[in-house]
């Protein structure tokens, strides 16, 4: 909750008024937000790297629509969850949105609870998508870290191999083979054996 | 009609005075020469052929009467068909925008929620912001006005209403018609470019049958352009005070035109090349410009595309234009 207190709300709707009531209410809420008249306009002034979500208007005359600005973003890694917003929206409009990955698809005028409930859930998976790419990059971080020795080491121990056979193949001793064990686990902030096997199958190294 | 009737009945009057002149003359006749018999009954064949003429006459005159008035029944069924084609048709057109009617109410009504949710939020708070909470009421209001506004134009073009010839400016009503039809331009990927007169354009007529009017040309040429690319995607909609007394009225695609074959059947009831197409938005569009003493054409345009054009008379020259008889549209 403490993370989501930090998140920001992008509302995006080409209706001055319903945007200024949305980000009223969202901010009457306690939340964060920033408002853009259209997807244009979020293209150019949205500066990326803090958490939060979009509150998408479907219906957007002039400009990309709604959904071709989520279609856009879903490319990138970092996109940012989506809920929409629709004056008229249909069952095939709703199903597309969701297949493509939005949160939510909400008709207005929307009830408070809903629009508060939807953007709640899209802004707890951004923060989970974040924690769970720092986590990554983490590692990514700690693997590289690791000495061409070390990591040769780490591949054959994430294949279940032996210290015994490990050393024999690389022509050196058991003892510097545990050495360097010891050295990724250390590197790798882990105590148990487990979890460096866990690593290895979160880094893809087999 | 009154003056149809009391024509009518001078002569029937006239009838029954001549048998009732006849008849006293026969008796005073008979009074003062009893010896030569009741009139009908001595065979003066002048009498005869005077009475059979009256007869014959007066038949005439009741079968005339007869059919002044089935013809005048006749009159009244057509009118009131063609009102109620044009209100259908109107109906159609309200379905038609269904969509962007939609849209346009519920954007102040989604802001009217929000903004009466997070006035709701604010005053719950320890030390509410009265002057925000003050702002979020002005707009709910302007909102709510905003919203009631549409309502107000939707039920103009779908009501059933008396038709009422006004002095008005035609450019209040493009400016409201391009509102309600560019919604629907824009999700098809077309253009509708503008050439308006700057200056007002005074016309005495029914707006909303002109407005009926210009809608179902707006959206004929909207559906003309599905198939073409959208570079060519494009409507120019022109009013113009061509000619003193006259405003002309051009609706202008630029997709692939209208084959030749079908200029001459265009305005007629229940021809359509549309899949879903009645047959009825052209015809409509004529009966609607004839009501206006106006007269509207189409044609294939030299540099690609279909082109109609229609003209009604200004105020200053229109005289009656009153061609209904007060049925309600």
């Amino acid at each position: 909750m403490t993370k989501e207190m930090q998140a920001t709300v992008h509302v995006i709707d080409d209706d001055e008024s319903l945007r200024t009531a949305l980000a009223r209410l969202l901010g009457a809420a306690g939340l964060e937000v920033r408002t853009y008249s259209g997807a244009g306009d979020f293209l150019l002034n949205w500066h990326e790297g803090g958490a939060g979500c979009i509150l998408l208007d479907v219906d957007m005359p002039g400009g990309p629509s709604g959904t071709e600005l989520q279609q856009a973003l879903a490319q990138r890694a970092d996109a940012l969850p989506v809920v929409f917003l629709t004056g008229h929206g249909d069952i095939g409009m709703g199903v597309d949105a969701i297949k493509s990955g939005a949160v939510d698809f909400l008709t207005k005028p929307v009830e408070r609870d809903c629009l508060l409930a939807a953007v709640h859930t899209a802004i707890a998976q951004d923060c989970a998508r974040r924690e769970a790419q720092a986590k990554e990059r983490e590692l990514q971080a700690s693997y590289e870290s690791l000495s061409p020795r070390e990591k040769e080491v780490f591949v054959q121990v994430a294949a279940g191999r032996l210290n015994k056979q490990i050393a024999y193949d690389l022509g050196t001793c058991e003892r510097t083979i545990k050495a360097h064990r010891a050295k990724v686990m250390e590197k790798f902030h882990i105590h148990q054996f487990v979890d460096l096997i866990k690593i290895a199958t979160r880094l893809d190294i087999e | 009609m009154l003056k149809a009737r009391v024509n009518a009945i001078t002569p029937a009057a006239s009838v029954v005075l001549c048998f009732f002149v006849l008849g006293s003359s026969m008796a005073t006749a008979d009074g003062l020469a009893p010896g030569e018999g009741r009139f009908w009954l001595g065979g003066n064949w002048q009498t005869i052929v005077l009475i059979a003429m009256l007869v014959v006459q007066g038949m005439l005159i009741a079968a005339l009467l007869l059919e002044l008035r089935t013809r005048s029944k006749t009159k009244n069924t057509m009118a009131e068909g063609r009102v109620k084609l044009l209100h259908a048709s109107r109906l159609t057109v309200v379905g038609q925008l269904s969509a962007s009617i939609a849209h346009e109410i519920n954007q102040p009504l989604g802001a009217i929620l929000s903004n009466a949710d997070a006035a709701e939020l604010m005053l719950a708070k320890a030390d509410p912001d009265f002057d925000e909470v003050r702002l979020i009421l002005a707009d709910i209001r302007t909102d709510g006005l905003r919203a009631s506004e549409v309502v107000r134009q939707v039920r103009a073009l779908a009501q059933k209403r008396q038709p009422r010839f006004i002095e008005f400016d035609l450019q209040d009503v493009t400016r409201d018609i391009l509102q309600l039809v560019a919604p629907i331009a824009e999700s098809r990927g077309v253009t509708i470019l503008t050439d308006f007169n700057s200056e007002t354009l005074r016309v005495r007529g029914d707006p909303v049958l002109l407005r009926q009017a210009m809608l179902n040309l707006l959206l004929n040429a909207i559906d003309a352009l599905m198939d073409v690319p959208e570079s060519q995607a494009k409507i120019k909609f022109t009013t113009a005070l061509s000619q003193p007394g006259s405003v002309d009225i051009m609706v202008r695609d630029y997709g692939n035109g209208l084959p030749e074959s079908q200029l001459d059947n265009l305005f007629n009831a229940f021809f359509t090349t549309k899949e879903h197409g009645l047959g009825l938005g052209l015809p409509i569009v004529r009966t609607i410009v004839e009501f206006h003493d106006g007269r509207i054409h189409a044609e294939n345009h030299s540099d690609g595309g279909a082109l109609f054009h229609f003209t009604i008379p200004t105020a200053d020259v229109t005289g009656e234009a009153n061609h209904f008889s007060g049925k309600p549209v």
